[in-house]
């Protein structure tokens, strides 16, 4: 039989839940190249809502978890082909060449649209972990120190309860219709930025050139689908956000969030002011931790 | 009759959380480490003499077992008292080194299955309480070989010196020593304790049976009685957000308020039953 028997209820495990929800944030940035562009991103979520439930067979499951995504924001970059306006003769030269001719106006080159979908929710559909009970030795703890000593220089060794995910089902991530719009809008902007010098009257025989916007860019990235899957696409194969949530949950639920820590040995009595006395600490062994339906048990044995 | 904890009740395991929101217990065998622990690490705590024998601990009835971390911090290990004063020598004062040392205390938590208890304290071990047995070690320095150092101070011209100033003589030596065992009975309680429920232990009663006469061992039990309740009360009480040794960090958050989990449905909170001593808690999450 253990030392130590601790129960937590599920209403307790689903308070303990939130506490490393609500602590959880990611954020990454990134870049690559797709084809015919170039992206990056910049990205940061955080997780709200859920309901969670405790198995039988040793698991807790979380469903309907939102992802928040605090920020969203990428860029796809590609070259607009090249093409001239105007440089035709208004008044000709009877005997060879031009008096007067309009002028000639060239664009095309580098051009970037910028995205901002911050703000956007997304859902991981199904989360399942079994607890993971874990020792962790401060790497830098110099050999052959007391377990006090080691607490005087901030090195203390911990006991840690992980959630580790064994299951997870992150849902595509779903963009408004309203995505063909912003596109558009965005796709304009980025001309007219890029080519600031070109003079007003030219834009409208510009874009009557270039015809529809969004039927050029899916000409010149190849977006053989429509706008809006083609940014879920974006979002979920090639950024492969889908992907991230995945990697985020599995390494950080499982390593740096930790459900429950404490230092071990633990400290049952304060110390005095310089070291005098020295705290009573009392060190915690055989650490375990287990689920069912109605609670989360941990068992741990006091040390010799 | 309601089940609590883990136990098989009309063939069916209960949970340990059946009716609260945590339990936490702690069965007698890790109690007893904790003691042991806790007088290796502040030897201080239970061994108590006057400066002559502290700073020679050799001296001491019994050797003090101290971890290696009390000496390379330069923690006592003894808590230093003045030396016993002879009643009635005044001139010069007189003053006797002694020690008194706990050097073992076990805990049995109910059922008694470890301790004996004496005829006097009508054993067995009632329910929903623990017995305790210390062995208590102490010795006073004689000093006979001394006294005949000590100089009476000349009467003054006007009648009875009045009483001088300045330290005792006191006499060197090994103390004679002897060593009591002394039974515990008390019971665990939940008390408001700098505004937080705390497990706190209440002492019912104490025998140290090898004592005579009657009177004289009263007033010993007595003496043990009242300094057993006021140590625990003021070295080991936990707040129950404390839950043996388990931080729970959301019961910190200012919206949760921790209450013991009320009688019904837990008939005893705390209870002392199964050799383990078991906590109930409940919170409730505010606005």
């Amino acid at each position: 039989m253990s030392h130590i028997t601790v129960a937590a209820s599920a209403k307790a495990f689903e308070q303990m839940f939130a506490l490393i929800r609500d602590d959880f944030h990611f954020s990454k940035t990134d870049g690559g190249s797709w084809g015919p562009f170039t992206w990056s991103y910049d990205v940061a979520f955080h997780f709200q809502g859920g309901t969670l439930q405790l198995n039988n067979d040793g698991t807790v499951e979380i469903k309907h978890l939102d992802v928040v995504w605090d920020a969203l924001e990428f860029q796809v970059c590609f070259e607009l082909p090249g093409f001239c306006i105007g440089g035709f003769c208004i008044i000709p030269d009877p005997f060879d060449g031009c008096w007067v001719s309009a002028p000639k106006i060239c664009i095309g080159g580098p051009i970037c649209l910028p995205f901002d979908l911050s703000g956007l929710v997304s859902e991981v559909d199904d989360l399942k972990a079994n607890l993971l009970a874990q020792y962790w030795v401060d790497p830098t703890r110099p050999a052959g120190i007391s377990d006090l000593t080691a607490e005087f220089m901030a090195k203390s060794n911990e006991w840690k309860v992980f959630l580790n995910p064994v299951f997870v089902d992150v849902l595509p991530i779903d963009v408004p219709a309203t995505i063909e719009n912003i596109i558009q809008n965005v796709f304009e902007q980025a001309i007219e930025n890029a080519f600031s010098w070109v003079p007003g009257w030219a834009w409208s025989i510009i874009w009557a050139l270039l015809g529809p916007l969004l039927d050029l860019l899916k000409s010149i990235l190849g977006i053989v689908e429509d706008i809006q899957n083609w940014v879920e696409d974006l979002l979920n194969s090639i950024f492969n956000l889908v992907a991230l949530i995945e990697t985020a949950i599995a390494q950080d639920f499982a390593g740096a969030y930790p459900l429950i820590t404490f230092e071990d040995p633990y400290p049952i009595l304060d110390g005095g002011p310089g070291h005098n006395p020295i705290p009573v600490k009392i060190p915690i062994r055989n650490l375990a931790a287990t689920i069912d339906a109605a609670e989360m048990v941990i068992t741990a044995d006091i040390g010799t | 009759m309601i089940a609590i904890g883990f136990v098989q009740a009309w063939g069916r395991v209960m949970p340990y959380t059946s009716n609260c929101d945590l339990y936490a217990a702690v069965n007698e065998a890790g109690i007893n480490l904790v003691a042991l622990h806790v007088m290796r690490q502040r030897p201080s705590l239970v061994n108590y003499a006057t400066a002559a024998i502290a700073q020679d601990p050799e001296l001491a009835c019994v050797q003090v077992v101290a971890t290696p971390d009390v000496s390379l911090y330069d923690n006592p290990l003894f808590t230093t008292e003045p030396p016993l004063p002879l009643l009635g020598v005044e001139t010069p004062p007189v003053a006797l080194n002694y020690c008194a040392q706990l050097t073992k205390a076990e805990v049995d938590f109910y059922p008694g299955d470890i301790i004996t208890l004496p005829a006097e304290m009508n054993p067995p071990l009632a329910q929903q309480h623990f017995a305790m047995t210390a062995q208590l070690c102490a010795g006073l320095v004689c000093g006979w070989d001394e006294l005949g150092k000590v100089q009476p101070w000349p009467p003054q011209v006007a009648g009875f010196a009045p009483p001088q100033k300045g330290p005792p003589f006191v006499p060197s030596g090994r103390p004679t020593c002897f060593c009591l065992d002394a039974f515990v009975i008390g019971h665990v309680g939940i008390r408001q304790l700098f505004g937080f429920p705390t497990l706190s232990v209440s002492i019912d009663a104490v025998d140290v049976p090898e004592i005579a006469p009657p009177g004289m061992k009263a007033a010993l039990d007595c003496y043990l009685r009242d300094t057993i309740q006021l140590v625990l009360l003021e070295q080991l009480t936990f707040p129950l957000v404390h839950t043996f040794f388990f931080d729970f960090s959301f019961l910190s958050l200012p919206n949760i308020t921790v209450l013991p989990a009320p009688n019904p449905p837990v008939p005893n909170n705390p209870a002392i039953e199964d050799n383990q001593l078991k906590v109930f808690i409940d919170f409730e999450v505010g606005p």
